[in-house]
């Protein structure tokens, strides 16, 4: 990534994106989703995404269950029925931020 | 794939790093053991203590530390959210009559017959310390056979325990030679709403824990 912080305050919407197209996720897999979807460019750190997971679950935005694979318990989060609404409020707020960054920096929409 | 006791391993490598906690042992140990075999698949000859290496260093200098307060934070909130709502839940109808009765009542007896309302105030106040003391004692012999600590059950024992301090504070700052029967009665029956709330939190919680790490509880399961 080129400039991390550029990142910072949309991590919580990306994760959450996420959640929604691929309905269950564990923690590993939605740090390789992030880096495969930029091709490297983004890299999620462990330190930002987990406390990040269990802030939303705390919220009631994630819930979570366990499965044993290979030798380990894994734990998958997926959007709980209010973690749905959030979803759709934060693509809308996204997708606002995006459109306020292009006016700024005369960028035009891809 | 990695063995069993590389993931044990695992376990270990956690908490010689200040994870004490299962909940996020857990799930630590599945993203080191996922980023593990990513790197020994990606260099052939990778042994798998240097591969344990370069994975906790991409956690930066400060290692699991975020990870575990935002866990603390996390179990703290969800705690103090089910003792709202079983409080809550303990002042509506016919819950609440429980501590009405045990209110009226007291504060006859502290009316008319002093001595058997304090030696009642005492008793149901000791009865609480008691019954924290044996949970902190089962929950200390349950970490001893299972090796394992949650961080949810610690935070959700403690609450009525400092309760009875309210009674002697009050009795300090309103002279220790009376007894104030309305208000006692009030304080007794919060204590009762309290002590059924936390009861009822730690029931929850334990049934959770079970239901979410039955391999924690029940290894051979």
């Amino acid at each position: 990534m080129n400039n991390p912080s550029l990142y910072k305050g949309i991590l919580r919407p990306i994760v959450i994106r996420l959640l929604e197209e691929n309905k269950k996720m564990y923690g590993f897999e939605i740090t390789r989703e992030v880096k495969s979807l930029t091709a490297g460019r983004v890299k999620i750190t462990e330190g930002a995404l987990y406390p990040l997971l269990h802030s939303l679950e705390a919220e009631g935005v994630l819930e979570s269950e366990q499965q044993f694979v290979d030798n380990r318990m894994r734990k998958y989060y997926k959007l709980t029925p209010r973690g749905k609404k959030v979803s759709e409020h934060s693509f809308g707020e996204i997708t606002e931020f995006i459109t306020h960054l292009q006016n700024i920096f005369n960028l035009k929409p891809a | 794939m990695l063995t069993k006791e590389q993931i044990a391993h695992l376990f270990k490598f956690c908490e010689k790093h200040y994870v004490y906690y299962y909940e996020v042992q857990v799930e630590l140990v599945d993203h080191l053991a996922n980023a593990i075999e990513e790197k020994m698949a990606s260099t052939g000859n990778l042994a798998f203590d240097d591969a344990l290496n370069k994975v906790y260093a991409d956690f930066g200098v400060m290692g699991f530390a975020p990870i575990v307060q935002e866990k603390q934070n996390q179990v703290f909130r969800t705690s103090k959210a089910a003792y709202w709502k079983f409080i809550k839940e303990q002042l509506k109808w016919p819950q609440i009559l429980r501590a009405l009765f045990f209110s009226a009542l007291l504060y006859q007896l502290l009316l008319h017959y002093e001595t058997i309302g304090i030696v009642l105030i005492g008793s149901i106040i000791f009865y609480g310390i008691v019954s924290n003391l044996f949970y902190q004692i089962r929950l200390a012999r349950s970490i001893k056979n299972t090796g394992k600590k949650f961080a949810l059950l610690n935070y959700s024992s403690h609450l009525t325990l400092g309760f009875p301090a309210f009674y002697f504070l009050i009795q300090v700052m309103l002279h220790l030679d009376e007894v104030y029967p309305l208000l006692y009665s009030i304080l007794t029956g919060c204590y009762i709403v309290l002590f059924i709330a936390s009861d009822k939190v730690t029931n929850h919680v334990k049934e959770k824990l079970v239901r979410e790490y039955p391999e924690a509880f029940y290894p051979a399961a």
